[in-house]
């Protein structure tokens, strides 16, 4: 009798020990891939940083020459599209040699992984004048992957909406 | 030289007009806008002709010559990748299933794309999903995904330009898998 309850057990053990195998395998291919997007994530974040709070912000020109990819597209909604990097260094300077200081904030976004090629950040910021919220607006932003650099290679800014004062 | 009064009231009537304009920047297009009706209509040529019934003749037109997919699991194709991948894949003749794209209802917002003032192309943003399809079997929902569109218009005619698809998820999977920071 005895035999023969641990005969019937085996199958089942087997089966159970399979099944906690696949998941641990798939918690752990769960926690890899929310390892990858947490690596992610900071990149990105690390990158919205650099574009905006120094590049942008603190009109560090060469910082923003480097971000920018030299086929960059940037559509916007009032404004055009332009595809010269040359352009858009251009009105980086413009913008700095102005006597009010536009600054931009970011108020939220979402970071999605474009395959092996990039990123997609999608998201929301303000801009201020001297200080003072101006307007908000929304963008697309497409980040490549690059060796270990990331290159920001496509923009649309859209929804552009003046804060009442 | 004298200036007619009426002239001067005109134009400022007029600049008062443009930086209202400036001033309100461009919001999300209304459902029953021109341009709204316009994108909309070419989405639906591209989906529920071209790619349900797979008429790939639909993506030759719709598409720009310089047409660039991005994709989250399937990384980056040109027009002719992209068409080359569709031909292979699902629309490949003798197939024992078919894939549908529904557009989730209510999903869509489009924005305008400007350039002082004059329209040059539009942003459309949704979720779709999609589904298979076997004879005498009840469809079978597949994966949902958020796309960004960049429809251009080239010549009077509007090109899709750009279309970034990401975020697929499969429907019995709630967990969002765009990182959302606030």
């Amino acid at each position: 009798m005895k035999t023969n309850k641990i005969k019937t057990m085996e199958p089942m053990m087997n089966i159970l020990i399979l099944f906690m195998l696949f998941l641990s395998r798939e918690a752990k291919a769960q926690t890899n891939s929310v390892l990858k997007m947490d690596v992610l994530k900071t990149e990105i974040m690390k990158m919205d940083s650099l574009l905006f709070d120094v590049s942008f912000n603190q009109c560090d020109a060469a910082l923003f020459k480097k971000i920018i990819a030299d086929d960059i597209e940037f559509y916007d909604d009032r404004s055009g599209l332009n595809t010269s990097k040359g352009n858009e260094i251009k009105s980086l300077l413009d913008k700095c040699g102005r006597s009010e200081k536009l600054t931009r904030k970011l108020n939220s976004c979402t970071i999605d992984k474009l395959g092996d090629f990039g990123a997609v950040q999608i998201g929301e910021h303000t801009f201020y004048v001297d200080g003072k919220p101006s307007g908000t607006g929304k963008f697309v932003h497409i980040w490549e992957r690059k060796d270990k650099d990331w290159i920001l290679k496509r923009i649309v800014s859209y929804e552009h909406r003046a804060i009442k004062k | 030289m004298k200036i007619n009064p009426l002239f001067l009231q005109l134009k400022s009537i007029l600049i008062g007009i443009q930086f209202f304009q400036v001033q309100c920047g461009y919001a999300q297009e209304e459902k029953n806008s021109e341009l709204y009706k316009t994108i909309m209509s070419k989405d639906s040529l591209l989906f529920n002709v071209g790619f349900n019934t797979c008429d790939i003749s639909q993506f030759e037109n719709l598409f720009s010559d310089d047409f660039e997919f991005y994709h989250d699991q399937d990384s980056i194709s040109d027009k002719e990748l992209f068409l080359l991948n569709l031909k292979k894949g699902i629309c490949l003749p003798g197939k024992n299933y078919k894939v549908r794209r529904d557009l989730k209802t209510n999903s869509t917002e489009i924005y305008p794309l400007t350039k002082n003032g004059v329209l040059y192309g539009a942003l459309q943003i949704g979720i779709h999903q999609f589904f298979e399809i076997s004879p005498g079997q009840k469809d079978k929902p597949g994966s949902i995904a958020k796309f960004t569109h960049v429809w251009l218009l080239k010549n009077g005619v509007w090109k899709l330009s750009r279309s970034f698809s990401y975020d697929h998820k499969l429907p019995d999977n709630d967990k969002q898998h765009s990182i959302e920071v606030k």
